[in-house]
């Protein structure tokens, strides 16, 4: 852990902090002179620093709490965060400590591996077409019991247990999310995109201090549930919150302008930058609906919009955080 | 015959034809020449009276680029329908750019979409739903007509179907009520593009009917001299 006068530079907050740490600064019990003897002192010197660090730390992340303080957050959670156990006790804890100090963090989800492991288990035998996934009925109803059952309930229980409360729910709870058939829905089944967007429920939890955890399934006019894209449901609910911040987690450092350089990571770009980029071709495949699903979310108020590294532990505490970020912060 | 391009306002950027301004360097004495059907450039180092001068002061004749507009007017107001909020980016961009008279209202409205549908607060909207906007509305002089309308496309596009829409519409006349003021005099605002952009040069001009103007010129190329 490299200590910097600046703490704003590649900060690693872990847990346990180490209590071996060279002091920063002396620590104000030793500036009085004492008439104590040498091994009383030597302990005092020994205590201090790793207080002096964490207070250090605590102090210079108040302007960002200063700014962000009532604000909501909507953070998509998915990918490699989702499979580690580490990862997921990390990004829990982060959205804990977001809810503390005030940011209204609500969390929004997608199946992923999960999904295949239970249609595996029932037998069922996954259907693919052009490499995507085929959802047709009875894959939507496992898809709707895994996502809004398994792991909305597994996530809500582990924020619970760090501390804060949370409230699982899916785009059908008060009518949250009202979905339409996707316009490849015809190949792909029960594939949706969201038509409207009713975060009136959400308003008390929030007020309350609890924290919303979404997953991404919603039902159509008639009642057919759809599974719908977690990144879209994501961008659409901050748009209608009005939220300060869209963060995605994703599996790669964020949008890097060249795919083998790893320091070409871009910290920074608008709208009209991240487009000339998908035209020139340096957005990799993956990565354009994500930026599309961030587009269309700055274009609809949202104020600023990251896609960050979450296999990266306190990815969320950095990007919030810190001005360095951890990932690319695309703003309008 | 010497040529150099300037531009008057360096503001007003974009590399467009139009707004490429000539002058043309040259013995002749020629009198001064009318352009843009307003006002009157004459460039020359000094007091000038007349045209008959004949020391040996360069007589620099301005072509005219302020683009085309019909019906044509001294001043136009812009205005812009835009998603409320890019307003303040939009407002402060002017700002910078020396515009400093705006008037925003809060309007609703739709336009037409060929079918495709407008996404605010999560929610999409077809056609015949009206979706909160705000119209700004501007009165310029001509010559910066087309600045603005530039800016404003930059910092308020997203690219997505909503963005808005600008209208260009012809003024008579521009009254202060504090003073009574009219015209140009009505329309200039102090700390505004005029007075961003001046430089230490103010030349006096004259007109054929012998009116006296205080032109500003502004210098591109240091090491020449008018």
């Amino acid at each position: 852990m490299a200590l910097t006068g600046n703490h704003h530079h590649h900060l690693r907050l872990s847990p346990p902090l180490p209590r071996t740490l060279a002091p920063a600064k002396t620590p104000r019990s030793l500036r009085t002179p004492r008439l104590s003897v040498a091994a009383s002192l030597a302990a005092a010197a020994a205590a201090p620093p790793a207080g002096q660090f964490r207070v250090d730390v605590l102090s210079e992340s108040l302007p960002f709490i200063q700014k962000f303080r009532g604000k909501t957050i909507v953070v998509k959670y998915g990918g490699a965060a989702m499979k580690s156990e580490a990862l997921r006790a990390s990004v829990v804890n982060d959205l804990v400590l977001l809810a503390c100090v005030g940011l209204r963090p609500v969390l929004v989800h997608g199946g992923g591996p999960e999904i295949n492991s239970w249609l595996g288990r029932l037998g069922i035998e996954p259907v693919f077409r052009d490499g995507l996934r085929v959802t047709d009925a009875s894959t939507m109803e496992i898809v709707s019991m895994v996502l809004v059952g398994k792991v909305n309930k597994h996530l809500v229980s582990l924020i619970n247990k760090a501390g804060a409360t949370a409230v699982g729910l899916s785009g059908m709870d008060g009518c949250l999310l009202t979905a339409r058939p996707a316009p490849n829905a015809a190949q792909l089944g029960f594939v949706g995109e969201v038509a409207s967007v009713d975060s009136s429920v959400l308003r008390p939890l929030t007020d309350s201090g609890h924290i919303p955890v979404i997953a991404s399934v919603a039902a159509d006019k008639d009642g057919q549930p759809y599974n719908i894209n977690a990144d879209t449901v994501a961008g659409e609910l901050a748009a209608a919150l009005g939220a300060e911040k869209l963060i995605l987690l994703t599996d790669v450092a964020g949008i890097l302008r060249d795919r083998n350089d790893p320091s070409s990571l871009v910290k920074e770009i608008d709208i009209k930058g991240v487009k000339k980029m998908i035209e020139e071709g340096l957005v990799a495949g993956g990565m354009i609906p994500k930026v599309n699903c961030c587009v269309r979310s700055l274009a609809q108020g949202v104020r600023t919009t990251s896609i960050i590294d979450g296999r990266v532990p306190h990815s969320l505490l950095l990007e919030i955080m810190t001005d360095e970020g951890a990932g690319t912060m695309i703003t309008g | 015959m010497a040529c150099a391009n300037a531009m008057a306002r360096p503001a007003a950027l974009p590399a467009r034809d139009r707004q490429l301004k000539e002058l043309a360097f040259g013995a002749s004495s020629s009198p001064l020449l009318k352009f843009g059907g307003s006002r009157v450039r004459r460039l020359g180092g000094g007091k000038l009276h007349g045209a008959r001068n004949a020391s040996a002061l360069p007589v620099v004749r301005a072509e005219s680029s302020t683009p085309e507009y019909f019906p044509d007017a001294k001043f136009y107001k812009v205005e812009a329908i835009l998603r409320p909020w890019r307003i303040p980016q939009v407002s402060s961009a002017l700002l910078k750019m020396g515009i400093r008279g705006v008037t925003v209202s809060d309007v609703r409205g739709f336009g037409s979409q060929g079918g495709s549908t407008e996404r605010q607060a999560g929610s999409e909207f077809s056609e015949d739903k009206f979706l909160a906007k705000v119209k700004m509305e501007i009165v310029v002089s001509k010559e910066q007509v087309e600045a603005v309308i530039d800016k404003i496309i930059e910092e308020a596009r997203t690219g997505e179907i909503g963005d808005g829409k600008i209208f260009l519409v012809p003024i008579s006349d521009v009254i202060r009520v504090r003073t009574g003021e009219r015209g140009d005099k009505g329309e200039r605002m102090s700390g505004g593009q005029t007075d961003m952009f001046s430089t230490s040069e103010h030349l006096q001009v004259v007109d054929p009917s012998g009116k006296l103007y205080l032109a500003s010129v502004t210098r591109l190329n240091p090491s020449r001299s008018f």
